[in-house]
């Protein structure tokens, strides 16, 4: 897809973020599943195990703090996250979203494009996750042609969108 | 065929370098874990973004992180760690906190 100056870039009113169609409906949709896995009452072990990066053990060495701290906290992070793909369902939205009303692009300040970029993050932690991503080089070899999936070149495509929102929100 | 982790918990590294001063007045340290998946200069950006850090701190941390397994990237009392910690994993890094004194 031929895009003038990135995906996501700096404006004259602060970023824009120009996905074509089908990019802003994978992405909607890639976070609509993700939204379900966090609400899911009753989420089965594979479930756990896929957001698992996305709720990091805060007080590894004392199971007490650990279970005080997400008792207070882990359902105020699972609100934030979710706040964060109410925002990019706007901005990428459909009839009624921001990026219908000016045309292929969505113009939004800092904070939204940071919610933008937090929910990709999230999109990659969950797919490096469910791949199996490391830095471990005899994993690596396991995992040997990991790249012609389409989970990978997914993975590497929400990586590259990334890239590009760090980017434009560091001015380079 | 990979293994998936069951849990999400940091394993024991070279231990990091940080401010034994400053640390003396503020008895929480928050600490950010490497992991593979987190982009090198997405972890150098939230840095500068939530603790206000140089671009040349930041990347002197990120690099710690990627090189000794973790870094000490802020710290202060209970309430102030709860908070970064809990702003670090809004941004999806692996983040810690604990009584400074207590790296074992």
């Amino acid at each position: 897809v031929k895009r003038k100056g990135g995906p996501v870039r700096a404006s004259a009113d602060g970023f824009v973020i120009d996905l074509p169609d089908d990019e802003a409906a994978l992405v909607r949709r890639l976070i609509g599943e993700l939204r379900a896995l966090l609400t899911d009452p009753e989420p089965d072990s594979e479930a756990r195990v896929l957001i698992v990066r996305l709720f990091p053990v805060v007080h590894p060495d004392d199971p007490d703090e650990e279970a005080e701290y997400q008792r207070l906290m882990r359902d105020e992070l699972v609100q934030s996250k979710l706040a964060a793909f109410d925002l990019v369902d706007i901005m990428l939205g459909g009839e009624s979203g921001q990026r219908a009303r000016s045309g292929k692009h969505a113009s939004v300040d800092e904070g939204r494009l940071i919610a933008f970029m937090q929910s990709v993050n999230s999109l990659r932690l969950v797919l490096g996750t469910m791949l199996g991503v490391s830095d471990d080089p005899a994993i690596d070899e396991v995992a040997d042609g990991l790249d012609e999936t389409a989970e990978y070149q997914l993975y590497a495509y929400l990586s590259w969108l990334l890239e590009h929102c760090v980017r434009a929100l560091s001015g380079a | 065929m990979w293994t998936m982790p069951t849990t999400l918990e940091p394993t024991r590294v070279k231990e990091p370098e940080h401010d034994e001063q400053v640390a003396a007045d503020n008895p929480w340290i928050v600490l950010v874990w490497n992991d593979p998946v987190n982009l090198m200069s997405y972890v150098t950006f939230v840095l500068q973004k939530l603790f206000g850090y140089s671009l040349e701190k930041a990347t002197e941390l990120m690099l710690d992180v990627h090189h000794k397994g973790r870094a000490v990237v802020a710290n202060g009392n209970r309430e102030q760690a709860e908070m970064h910690v809990f702003r670090l994993h809004e941004h999806g890094l692996w983040a810690t906190m604990q009584k400074d004194g207590d790296e074992s």
